[in-house]
C-alpha cells in the first residue's frame, strides 16, 4: 500500500490512456476513409473547349460534357452543372457584382451579409435575403428554403457548407481571394448563358490592364506607398498582401512600403517616406449629402496628423482615398486607374468618376452613378 | 446502552428533493428538445417535425423528402449536439471544480479548448498556405482533417498537463498552473499562425472555426461526439471519492482514496470529454464554468447530486442557448458561444447578489 | 498491543526526516505525541498513513504491517484527523460524518451506514448538528465533526494532528475530555500531538517526547514525568508540581 504513492500508471489510467489511442486512431481511420475524389478524364467534343481550357485556372477548371452541361472542378469536387442554371445564391460579394455586370442578376436568390450593406451599388440585390454575415453562422435553412441550383461562397467556408448542403443535393463553389476573377466571369457567364457578356467583361477589364502598363511603362516611376486600411480605426494600420486595398495600389504600379496587414510604427511610415498616402475607407455612401466633405475630411486629417505630414506625400499634396468596395473584382482597375490619374494627370488623361458611371451604365446596373466615390489632395 | 436509530427522515427528504429537481430538469431538456427541433426559418408545419423523427426510427408518415432531410440533417444533428455540448461540459467543470477544489476550474483553464483551437487553426493554414506555396494550388483542408487535428492538439494538451502533474504531484495547485500555461501557449500559437498566414480566407477560417457553431455538426459525427457522455458513468461511481477529495489530500487518503491516481485520472477524462466535444463545435466555453456554480448555490456540494443535475441542467442551458441564437435576428444565427455568455454571467451574478453565498435548500 | 512503530526511518523527498523511531500504543489508551515545532510529529503521523515515504521499519496494528494490507483495508484501521481540516462549502455535517464510512461501503452510504453515523454523532454529543451547514460551525464544533467522521470509519487506532492547538480553553477540554472516553469505551488506540504540555498530562496515559526527528522520551507515564525531559525538549525550566492527585508543569 505504501509502494502505491510511487508506483507507475495504475489501471484506471492506462485503460484511459487506450481508450484515447483508440479514440485517436479511429479518427484518422475515419480520416483515411474519405479521401477526395479525383478530376476525370476530359471527355472533349465541341469547339469551345478551347475557350473553356483558355479560362481555365486551378480551382476554376471546366471541362464540357455537352451541350447543355458542363463540369467544373473547384476546391476539389467535381460538380456537374446544368446550362442554363437556375436559382444562385451569391454569398461572396464579387460573384454577386459579376452577375450583375453581366445581367445575369436575376439568378439570384440570396446574398451574404456585407452586400445588404451597399445598396449604392446593388441597389434592390441588397433587400435580397442575406445567408451569411461576418462571424456569424450560416443560416443553411433559409439556403434549403430558397432551393438554389448553386451555392457561390468564400473559400474559407466552403467545407463546411458543402458538408451541410451535401443532403440536400445543393452543390456549392468558392472563388477565394488568391483564385483568378477572370475564370469567375467566364464561369458565371457559362452557366447562365452569357458568356458574350462575360467575354465583353473580361476584354473590358483587359484593356483597363493595359491602359494601366502603358501609362505605367510611360512614366516608369514606382512611387512608394503607405496604405491605410481603414481610416475609421486606426491611421497606423496598414493594408498588407492579404487585403483588397493593397492590390489595387499594386496594380497602380504603386510600392507599397509595407507587406504585411499588421499594426505600424509611425517611425516606421517615416523611414519609408512615402510619396503616396492612399487611404481606404469603408463607410463612405457616396451619394449622401455630405460624401464630399467627409471625403475631404479625412485628407486634412491626414495632412494634420503631425506625423504624417512629414511625410513626403503630404508635403507634395499626394494623398487619395478610396472606398473599401471599389478595390475588390472588376472594380480594381478603375480604382488603380483613378490613383494613377491622380499621381500623373498629364500621362494618365482618365477622368475615373466619368469611366465608373460607364462601368455603370454598361455593366453594374444597380449603381448610382453620380455622387462623390473618391477624392484626393 | 441502548442508543435510539432515528428514523432517516433527514436524508430521505433531501433526495426527494433532488429527485424532483432532476426529473423537473429533465422534463425541461425534454421540452426545450421538442422546442428546438421545431425553430428554424425552413417553412415546415410543427407536426412534419415529430413526424420527420418518428420516420427516421420507424417509417409511418408520407412527408416531402425536403422536409425529412431539413429535420434530420439541419436540425436534429444542432439539437442532440447542444444536448451532448451542455451535458459533457457541465459534467466535467462539476467534477473539475471537485477535484481541483476551486470553483473558477474549467476545462478551458486546462488549455484543452485552446490547443484544439490550435490544431484547427493548423489544419486550416497548411491547407490554404502551405499548399499555395508550393503546388500554386490552394488546397482548403477538408473538414475530415480540421476534426482530428483539434482532437490530436486537444489530447495532447491533456497529456503534457497530465505529465506535468504526474511529475511535479498531482496537487490542485500544479495542475491549475501547468493548464493555464498550456492554455496560454496554444492560445499564442493560434494568433501567430493567424499573422504569419498571411492569407485572409485562412485567418478568416481561423476566426469563424473558433466562434463555435453547432451547425457544422453533421448527423454522422454524433456518435463520435456522444462518446464524451461516457465518463459521467465514472464520476457517479467515484462521486463519494470525490467528496472525499473535498476534504483535504490527507484526510481522502486516510479515508481509502488513491488521491493521486483519482485526480490525474479524472483530470484526464474532463479533458477528453472537452476535446471530443470542442473538436466538433470550436470553442464554447462558459457552461463548465458557471452551471455547477449555479447548481452549487441550489443543491449543495453533493457531487452525486451536482453531476447528475449537471449534465441536465447543462443540456437544458444549451438547448435554450441554440433557440435563442436561432431566433433572435433572423435570418442570421448568432455563435453559440456568444450567446451562451450573454446568459450565464448576468445569471450568476444575478444569483450572488439575491442569494448572497448562502447554500442549500 | 494494537498500534506498533518498529525503527522508522520517514520522510518526504529523498531523505528521512525522522529516524529510528520505536512506539507502541495500547487498545484504549491515549498517547500524546509532543515536541518542538519541526521535531517531526507530523510527518510521523502522516507516516503511519501512508502519505510520508517510508523508507525503513515498519508501521504495524495487531502484528500486521501496513504493506502486506491493501490501502482500503488500512483505511479501516485507522482513521486520521488533519490540524486544519479543510472545509468545502454547502457540505452538511452528516455528509461529512458518513463520507468516514468510505472505507466500508459500497457505491453509496447504505443503512447500515447511516446507522454508524447517527451513532457516533450522538456519542459526542452533535447530533443536534446533523443538518446543519460545517461552514456555519465553531472550529471546536467542526474538528468535533471531523471526529465523527474518524469514528465513523469504526478504526482500531485514531492519529490527530494537533487537534486542539486552535481551540478555546471550553472547546479544548471538551475534544480531549471526549476523547479519552471513546478511547476507553470502544478500545480505541488514540496518538494525538499536543503542544500544551499541562493538557497533555491531564487527558493522555501516556507521553512520547520527539526532538529532531527522533523520539526522545517514551513510555512516560505522566506520574513519572520530571522537569529534566521537558528542558530537554524544549530547553525550558520548569517545575513539576503535583496538583489534585496529578502533576502539572509550571514555567
Amino acid at each position: 500500500m505504501h509502494g502505491r504513492e510511487l508506483r507507475g500508471l495504475s489501471r484506471t489510467q492506462l485503460v484511459v490512456a487506450a481508450v484515447l489511442v483508440l479514440a485517436l486512431a479511429v479518427a484518422a481511420a475515419y480520416l483515411i476513409i474519405h479521401h477526395k475524389p479525383k478530376a476525370p478524364t476530359s471527355a472533349p467534343a465541341t469547339t469551345s473547349v478551347n475557350e473553356l481550357i483558355a479560362y481555365s485556372s486551378p480551382n476554376f477548371v471546366m471541362y464540357p460534357v455537352n451541350a447543355n452541361t458542363i463540369i467544373i472542378n473547384n476546391y476539389g469536387e467535381n460538380i456537374t452543372l446544368r446550362i442554363p442554371t437556375g436559382k444562385i445564391v451569391a454569398m461572396n460579394t464579387v460573384a454577386l457584382q459579376v452577375l450583375i455586370d453581366i445581367g445575369a442578376g436575376n439568378h439570384v436568390v440570396g446574398v451574404e451579409g456585407y452586400a445588404t450593406k451597399l445598396p449604392w451599388l446593388f441597389g434592390n440585390y441588397s433587400n435580397l435575403p442575406a445567408l451569411s454575415s461576418g462571424m456569424w453562422s450560416i443560416n443553411y435553412e433559409e439556403i434549403v428554403n430558397l432551393k438554389p441550383d448553386i451555392v457561390i461562397t468564400w473559400s474559407y467556408i466552403l467545407p463546411q457548407v458543402r458538408q451541410k448542403l451535401q443532403a440536400f443535393n445543393i452543390p456549392a463553389i468558392a472563388w477565394g481571394s488568391t483564385d483568378n476573377l477572370t475564370s469567375l466571369i467566364y464561369f458565371l457567364g457559362l452557366i447562365t448563358n452569357r458568356t458574350d457578356r462575360a467575354i465583353r467583361l473580361i476584354n473590358w477589364m483587359n484593356r483597363l490592364e493595359q491602359e494601366l502598363k502603358t501609362y505605367q511603362s510611360q512614366v516608369n516611376q514606382h512611387p512608394r506607398t503607405y496604405i491605410i486600411f481603414d481610416w475609421e480605426y486606426s491611421p497606423w494600420y496598414t493594408a498588407g498582401s492579404s487585403s483588397n486595398p493593397y492590390w489595387a495600389a499594386v496594380l497602380a504600379g504603386l510600392q507599397p512600403c509595407f507587406n504585411k496587414s499588421m499594426q505600424v510604427q509611425p517611425e516606421s511610415v517615416l523611414q519609408c517616406n512615402p510619396d503616396v498616402i492612399v487611404v481606404t475607407t469603408w463607410y463612405l455612401n457616396p451619394h449622401s449629402l455630405n460624401a464630399t466633405a467627409y471625403c475631404r475630411s479625412i485628407i486634412s486629417s491626414v495632412r494634420n496628423n503631425p506625423v504624417l505630414n512629414q511625410t513626403a506625400a503630404v508635403r507634395e499634396g499626394r494623398i487619395v482615398v478610396i472606398p473599401g468596395y471599389l478595390t475588390q473584382g472588376p472594380l480594381r482597375y478603375i480604382t488603380a486607374l483613378y490613383i494613377d490619374s491622380v499621381l500623373w494627370p498629364n500621362v494618365v488623361r482618365v477622368n475615373a468618376t466619368k469611366l465608373l458611371n460607364q462601368y455603370f451604365s454598361e455593366f453594374l446596373s444597380t449603381a448610382e452613378p453620380g455622387g462623390t466615390w473618391f477624392c484626393s489632395g | 446502552m441502548t442508543v435510539t436509530i432515528k428514523k432517516p427522515r433527514p436524508e430521505v427528504g433531501r433526495t426527494l428533493r433532488s429527485v424532483v429537481l432532476i426529473i423537473v430538469l429533465a422534463l425541461l431538456m425534454l421540452l426545450l428538445f421538442a422546442v428546438d427541433v421545431a425553430t428554424g426559418t425552413y417553412k415546415l408545419p410543427i407536426d412534419w417535425v415529430y413526424k420527420a423523427l418518428i420516420n427516421a426510427v420507424v417509417p409511418i408518415f408520407e412527408l416531402p423528402t425536403d422536409a425529412t432531410l431539413v429535420v434530420l440533417h439541419l436540425r436534429l444533428p444542432e439539437a442532440v449536439s447542444a444536448i451532448i455540448l451542455g451535458a459533457s461540459l457541465a459534467s466535467a467543470g462539476a467534477v473539475l471544480q471537485s477535484v481541483l477544489r476551486n470553483y473558477l476550474a474549467s476545462t478551458y483553464t486546462l488549455g484543452v479548448s485552446a490547443a484544439a483551437g490550435f490544431g484547427a487553426a493548423l489544419a486550416i493554414v497548411l491547407g490554404f498556405g502551405g499548399f499555395v506555396i508550393k503546388y500554386h494550388v490552394p488546397v482548403i483542408t477538408s473538414p475530415y482533417l480540421i476534426i482530428p487535428m483539434a482532437f490530436l492538439f486537444s489530447s495532447l494538451a491533456a497529456l503534457t498537463v497530465y505529465a506535468l502533474a504526474y511529475l511535479k504531484g498531482a496537487t490542485p495547485s500544479v495542475i491549475i498552473l501547468a493548464g493555464v500555461a498550456v492554455m496560454f501557449m496554444f492560445s499564442m500559437g493560434t494568433s501567430m499562425l493567424q499573422y504569419f498566414a498571411d492569407n485572409p480566407d485562412a485567418t478568416h477560417a481561423v476566426a469563424m472555426w473558433m466562434l463555435g457553431s453547432l451547425g457544422n455538426v453533421r448527423l454522422s459525427y454524433l456518435p463520435y461526439m456522444a462518446l464524451s457522455l461516457l465518463p459521467i458513468i465514472y464520476y457517479l461511481a467515484v462521486s463519494a471519492k470525490i467528496d472525499a477529495l473535498g476534504l483535504g489530500d490527507d484526510v481522502a487518503h486516510s479515508l481509502g482514496v488513491d488521491v493521486r491516481g483519482l485526480r490525474l485520472t479524472l483530470i484526464l477524462l474532463t479533458a477528453f470529454q472537452a476535446a471530443a466535444v470542442v473538436s466538433f463545435v470550436g470553442i464554447v466555453g462558459f457552461v463548465d464554468l458557471v452551471i455547477p456554480n449555479i447548481l452549487r448555490l441550489i443543491v449543495g456540494n453533493n457531487n452525486a447530486r451536482l453531476i447528475i443535475t449537471s449534465t441536465i441542467m447543462g443540456a437544458d442551458v444549451t438547448l435554450a442557448a441554440d433557440i435563442i441564437s436561432r431566433i433572435l435576428v433572423p435570418p442570421y444565427v448568432i455563435p453559440i458561444g456568444i450567446i451562451l455568455s450573454l446568459i450565464g454571467a448576468p445569471y450568476l451574478l444575478l444569483m450572488v447578489i439575491t442569494r448572497g453565498g448562502r447554500y442549500g435548500p | 498491543m494494537v498500534l506498533e512503530v518498529k525503527s522508522l526511518d520517514c520522510g518526504y523527498g529523498k531523505k528521512p526526516v525522522i529516524r529510528g523511531v520505536d512506539l507502541v500504543v495500547d487498545d484504549g489508551e491515549v498517547t500524546a505525541l509532543m515536541g518542538p515545532i519541526g521535531a517531526g510529529k507530523s510527518t510521523l503521523i502522516k507516516c503511519m498513513l501512508g502519505v510520508a515515504r517510508r523508507f525503513k521499519g515498519c508501521v504495524c496494528v495487531d502484528g500486521k504491517a501496513s504493506i502486506t494490507m491493501s490501502h482500503r483495508e488500512w483505511a479501516k484501521l485507522i482513521a486520521y484527523v488533519p490540524q486544519m481540516p479543510e472545509r468545502p462549502y454547502a457540505v452538511k455535517v452528516l455528509d461529512v460524518v458518513l463520507l468516514g464510512r468510505l472505507p466500508h461501503m459500497g457505491l453509496r452510504p447504505g443503512r447500515r451506514d447511516y446507522e454508524v453515523a447517527y451513532e457516533v454523532l450522538e456519542k459526542l454529543g452533535i447530533s443536534h448538528l446533523s443538518n446543519r451547514y460545517i461552514h456555519e460551525l465553531s472550529g471546536g464544533q467542526y474538528q468535533l465533526v471531523q471526529i465523527a467522521r474518524a469514528l465513523a470509519q469504526e478504526p482500531r487506532v485514531l492519529l490527530l494532528d494537533e487537534p486542539v492547538t486552535n481551540l478555546d480553553l471550553k472547546h479544548q477540554v471538551l475534544v480531549l475530555e471526549t476523547l479519552r472516553r471513546i478511547a476507553r469505551e470502544k478500545g480505541i488506540s488514540i496518538l494525538m500531538s499536543l503542544h500544551d504540555v499541562n493538557l497533555a498530562l491531564k487527558y493522555s496515559d501516556r507521553l512520547v517526547f520527539m526532538k529532531d526527528g527522533k523520539v526522545v522520551a517514551y513510555g512516560l507515564s505522566p506520574s513519572t514525568l520530571g522537569s529534566s525531559v521537558i528542558k530537554e525538549v524544549y530547553g525550558v525550566d520548569t517545575k513539576v508540581v503535583w496538583i489534585d492527585g496529578g502533576p502539572r508543569v509550571i514555567i
